[in-house]
């Protein structure tokens, strides 16, 4: 009866998938998820980690492990599947579904050449399926190993290996989430042209909806294993039915809401409290950067420079941005600050004092703090909450016991963290309670300068959306100032008040926010701005209005 | 936590058995049914009860009438002390100059890692061997340095690959910004998150201290009579080997036992941590 209604205009359909692990089968990863997908389409699945959009490609293309129960069927070209025998799936891989993965580094085998990739899958001429993948120097690229290639040309031949064989759905789970903004924009746009080129079906798993957006024919929302919405993505974007879409798209910073409450506030006045500061230049600097140079030598003994000759102010109670792609320096830049990395030249002052951290005092210590990109590695596993945010005071030796585990408690009330969670483990907690935990931690000092390098870029849209709403709220009540280094111009967008552009290890631009958005001088920020995904402006924030377009 | 219904029986087995021997290193002078020492010139090489001896000596008697019960009761004790004390001291020694080593690097890390690859290029008897001749004494307490020095490179270069990946970890970066000083952060934060694999390394460990004393006594370099050990027992029972072959088979089976048992335990507690 299904294979009736099962068109010709429809190239793929799952029927009612659902995947059960764990050794009661008790946790259901995926329930009854069904979809169609037609020739030459490209179809978005988004959701927050753990929604279970990873588990369902891997199901259609029987990656599974042994251990998880998986039912339904799909039907390919009209032919059944069943997905509860992943050994029946085994000859429709490659020719009719094929796969990418989020760490091309990973899909490549380390042992063989690109050449061998290629060669092992098609007897076609591996110089052109690399061209069609979007590698023009496939010559250089052709006898190179993995290791010698970068992200993005990496995640371009695992993309020619699953074309090789000339597939006519390819799953693409998160294969820009990786890379740089710049690449992801290159490997997006040649997706979309060899879906037009070759009618060729694509899965496109993610969870940035700008890149949907950007993508996608039709959009799949899912959240705990189950479809929440699904339509066109100019429908689901600009009016999206359910409130959890609804939550998701107002979680992500946008232009037109610079410097708001991300998160749904108690009051609707609250909303807009939280503004940004414009012209900061009358307040003075708190931290300043001469002349930082760093130096790494590599292993042949050359040397490798990562910061040359930067400068940077950061004034009191600003929030100064610093935007660069992997590699940049960054991070490395932000690191001479407390000491992590010590600069080869230059100068660091705060407050006027120079510091110098090969004869580090204990003082500055306490002045400036660091949060660094994953929370998870950044808690120490074996300790206590609780313990880990008194570690600080614990460290300096303020105040008696008992008072430092009172202020210990405040410190993570205020970064609203759970009282429940103050004993637990990091091991049972999100990774949104995690990188609470660490700003609590960092704040137990009240120190004056806050650097959070990448502090929200491995964290799920709704989970960035309440950490930026805490620190525009802690710059607001406590006048900290903070130096916010992200890969993500959006966010930056969003709460900075000064950006720094940073390239190879050199300063390319600096300004103030709107004014480099809106203008930006050096080529390459206007490549970074043209290469970021935007979401439709069009879209309405009271549900009143939405009522109107369903 | 490790729920007990899915323990293997067999390691529950290894479980009791070194419970017992951890039991008897403790009191074996209040369970010994007689004086270790006591001689009974009337009663040498009676068999045990169930080689058609009698119970007044269940395990039997060696050449010199001793009670072969109180013996390897004694016996066990001193061999358990030595190999524990050699295992604890070598892991604490070893442990230390690992992470010390991975945190300095330079000099220290460079002598260090000599001592460790020349350790580890000379085959432990020998070297054992080596000091035994050198230091004047023959004590227990030099025995037992002995052993402590036999067993602490392995530690040392375990500690010293956990010091230097930790070193890379954020969360030590974390400790490193806060201010907390190196040693807080190995004695605090490193060390307690590399206990498991420690643990695990010194239950291997454990039973090669134990064959390593029961070896050096064996060959009447360990522990000297008249205190007696598990090896000398062995050592006093080879000339009897044909016409009283329990005061021989006796305290092997005990090693055998003993060894099994340990090693069966670090093996299931090694694929426990690494399976988590």
């Amino acid at each position: 009866m299904i294979l009736d209604r099962h068109s010709v205009a429809t190239l793929f359909s799952l029927r009612e998938l659902s995947v059960a692990f764990g050794a009661t089968l008790r946790h259901i990863a995926v329930s009854n998820v069904s979809f169609d997908v037609k020739p030459g389409e490209i179809l978005g699945i988004v959701g927050e980690s753990g929604s279970g959009k990873s588990v369902t490609c891997r199901a259609l293309i029987g990656l599974l492990p042994e251990r998880a129960r998986v039912q339904g069927e799909m039907i390919f070209e009209g032919q059944r599947f069943s997905l509860s025998k992943p050994r029946g799936l085994a000859h429709l891989r490659g020719v009719g579904l094929s796969m990418i993965f989020q760490d091309p580094m990973s899909a490549l085998d380390p042992l063989m050449t690109v050449r061998r990739h290629l060669e092992l899958r098609t007897e076609d001429d591996p110089g052109t399926l690399l061209r069609s993948a979007g590698l023009d120097e496939h010559r250089t690229v052709l006898d190179s190993y993995p290791h010698q290639l970068s992200g993005g040309q990496s995640q371009r031949v695992a993309i020619a290996c699953a074309l090789a064989r000339r597939p006519k759905l390819l799953i693409a789970d998160e294969p820009t989430t990786a890379l740089d903004v710049t690449v992801q924009a290159g490997i997006l746009q040649r997706l979309r042209q060899l879906s037009r080129e070759r009618g060729m079906a694509i899965i496109f798993v993610t969870h940035d909806l700008a890149v949907v957006y950007r993508l996608c024919d039709r959009v799949l929302v899912m959240r705990d294993g189950r479809i929440i919405e699904h339509g066109d993505v100019d429908t689901v974007l600009t009016a999206p039915r359910e409130s959890y879409t609804r939550d998701l798209l107002a979680a992500i910073p946008r232009p037109a809401h610079r410097g708001r409450r991300l998160t749904a506030a108690g009051n609707e006045a609250d909303k807009r409290t939280i503004a940004l500061r414009s012209g900061s230049i009358a307040s003075k600097p708190l931290l300043r950067f001469e002349q930082i140079c760093v130096q790494y030598k590599r292993s042949d003994g050359s040397v490798l420079e990562a910061v040359r000759g930067v400068s940077a102010v950061i004034r009191r109670g600003e929030i100064l941005g610093l935007v660069g792609e992997s590699g940049s320096g960054k991070s490395t830049f932000a690191k001479t600050a407390v000491g992590l990395t010590v600069p080869a030249s230059g100068r660091i002052l705060l407050n006027d004092e120079p510091l110098d951290w090969r004869r580090p005092q204990m003082r500055w210590r306490r002045d400036v703090q660091y949060i660094f990109q994953d929370p998870r590695g950044a808690l120490d596993p074996s300790a206590r909450i609780l313990s880990q945010v008194r570690l600080p005071l614990d460290v300096h030796r303020l105040g008696p016991k008992a008072e430092r585990t009172a202020h210990a408690h405040r410190q993570m009330i205020e970064a609203q963290l759970d009282e429940a969670l103050f004993s637990r483990k990091p091991g049972s907690l999100s990774g949104g309670q995690r990188q609470r935990a660490t700003i609590a931690r960092a704040l137990t000092l009240q120190p004056k300068v806050l650097i959070c390098d990448e502090s929200v870029s491995a964290l799920d849209v709704s989970i960035q959306a309440r950490i930026l709403d805490l620190l525009m709220e802690l710059r607001e009540r406590l006048g900290l100032t903070i130096l916010f280094i992200s890969h993500d111009l959006s966010v930056i967008r969003h709460i900075c008040d000064r950006v720094l552009v940073m390239r190879r290890g050199e300063l390319v631009e600096e300004g103030e926010t709107i004014d480099l958005f809106q203008h930006p001088k050096a080529a390459y920020t206007q490549q970074l701005l043209a290469a970021l995904p935007v979401l439709p402006d069009c879209i309405e924030q009271e549900p009143e209005n939405q009522r109107v377009v369903v | 936590m490790i729920s007990l219904r899915r323990v293997p029986t067999l390691v529950t087995l290894c479980t009791v058995i070194v419970l017992l021997v951890l039991l008897i290193a403790v009191f074996a002078g209040p369970l010994s049914p007689r004086d270790v020492a006591e001689v009974n010139l009337e009663a040498r090489f009676r068999p045990p009860v169930f080689w058609g001896g009698s119970w007044d000596y269940p395990l039997g008697t060696d050449g010199l009438g001793h009670d072969m019960v109180s013996l390897i009761l004694r016996g066990i004790q001193v061999s358990v002390t030595v190999a524990a004390i050699g295992t604890f001291g070598g892991a604490v020694l070893g442990t230390t100059l690992g992470l010390l080593s991975a945190w300095t690097e330079g000099f220290l890390d460079s002598v260090i890692g000599v001592l460790v690859d020349f350790q580890a290029t000379i085959p432990t008897l020998i070297l054992i061997l080596a000091f035994i001749v050198i230091l004047p004494s023959s004590d227990f307490v030099t025995f037992t340095g002995i052993m402590i020095l036999a067993g602490w490179e392995r530690y040392a270069r375990l500690a010293r690959a956990i010091g230097l990946s930790a070193r890379s970890q954020p969360y030590v970066h974390a400790q490193l910004v806060i201010g907390a000083s190196a040693f807080r952060i190995l004695t605090r934060s490193v060390l307690p998150n590399s206990m498991a694999v420690l643990l695990v390394n010194m239950s291997i460990h454990f039973p090669q201290t134990i064959l390593l004393e029961t070896t050096l006594s064996f060959l009447g370099l360990g522990v000297q009579p008249p205190d007696t050990s598990l090896g000398v027992l062995i050592g006093s029972g080879r000339d009897q080997l044909y016409n009283a072959p329990w005061v021989i088979l006796t305290p092997t089976f005990i090693i055998l036992l003993m060894t099994i048992s340990i090693s069966i335990l670090g093996d299931w507690a090694r694929d426990f941590v690494e399976s988590d």
